[in-house]
């Protein structure tokens, strides 16, 4: 039973994963306290603001933030960590799809 | 006679603010007071007490400061005070996020009865919590007015609990239902030692507004702006 509650989280938690890569989105970032439009379009605001970022993706239902970068833009893990704390949130992990 | 008019103002009133709400063209709030970083926000509040305006500016997620200007309608007082709010706590959690905030302020109060200047200050604690269907704040304040003969301290609290009927994605109009319960121990009107307030809030992307009628038949409207 357990094996199958584990095996279930694992395929639901890349069902949200694959969402935000489906878009063709370099990083998905799975950020805590993301529980309202407020919270989202801070931190919205903040990576549109960065020189890297093209376009972003936000599913609030699932916490979860798509980047899409520019050509050539790269935005290391630290970084992103460094914005989301700065906005007030909590990093709880980041994926990179390419 | 009398009761038809004020009904008739009532009502009248009642429009005039759904036209006002309808106007912000559903742009209407979450209630913090603090803003993202860099960021700007104008509060507007309306209510049994005083109609007032708070602007505001965030350094950063912890921090705001700006000015705060207030009208309390009973003695035709006016406020005009500098306000810092200050973010002691936060609690992140995946479908979940509590916060603590301080909110100090020290200005003028213009005293219409006596034609004097007393200098007003108040502290207010605050703690919410919410996901995204339920919410929950609980707020405490104390307010000193250091008037020409005497000094007095006031005291006031509130809660207010929140339920949205619909979870709506990203991006679009949010409601909630909320009942705020106000408890005013030290106030002169004794109808005013407990207020509940039921009311509607409509959020949607920076802006943010609420509407609701107090147990006193008074009409509460507050609106948010963040830019």
């Amino acid at each position: 039973m357990k094996t199958l509650i584990l095996l279930l989280s694992i395929f639901l938690s890349s069902i949200n994963f694959l969402s935000a890569a489906e878009d063709n989105y370099d990083i998905t970032i799975d950020v805590k306290g993301l529980v309202c439009d407020f919270c989202a379009r801070s931190v919205e605001k903040t990576f549109s603001k960065t020189n890297e970022v093209e376009s972003i993706k936000v599913d609030l239902d699932n916490g979860l933030i798509g980047l899409k970068l520019k050509d050539g833009g790269k935005l290391t893990d630290e970084k992103i960590k460094e914005l989301i704390k700065a906005n007030g949130y909590a990093l709880e992990s980041i994926q990179r799809n390419k | 006679m009398q009761t038809v008019l004020s009904n008739k103002s009532f009502f009248r009133g009642l429009l005039y603010f759904l036209i006002l709400l309808i106007q912000a063209s559903f742009y209407c709030l979450n209630a913090r007071p603090i803003s993202y970083p860099n960021s700007w926000t104008i509060m507007q509040k309306h209510n049994w007490e005083k109609s007032s305006v708070h602007i505001h500016y965030s350094p950063n997620a912890k921090n705001s400061i700006g000015f705060l200007g207030a009208y309390y309608q009973r003695e035709n007082d006016r406020l005009y005070a500098l306000q810092w709010n200050h973010l002691l706590f936060r609690n992140n959690q995946k479908k979940s996020q509590a916060n603590l905030y301080s909110k100090v302020h020290l200005g003028r109060l213009k005293k219409e009865l006596s034609q004097t200047n007393v200098s007003h200050s108040a502290l207010n604690l605050s703690y919410d919590w919410e996901t995204r269907k339920y919410f929950f704040l609980y707020a405490i304040a104390i307010e000193h007015t250091d008037q020409a003969d005497t000094k007095s301290n006031t005291f006031h609290q509130k809660a207010r609990i929140g339920i949205a009927p619909y979870v709506a994605p990203y991006g679009n109009i949010h409601t909630w239902f909320m009942l705020e319960f106000e408890h005013h121990p030290d106030d002169i009107n004794t109808e005013n030692h407990f207020i509940l307030t039921p009311m509607v809030r409509f959020f949607k992307g920076d802006y943010l507004c609420e509407i609701g009628l107090n147990s006193n038949n008074q009409i509460l409207f507050n609106s948010i702006i963040r830019f």
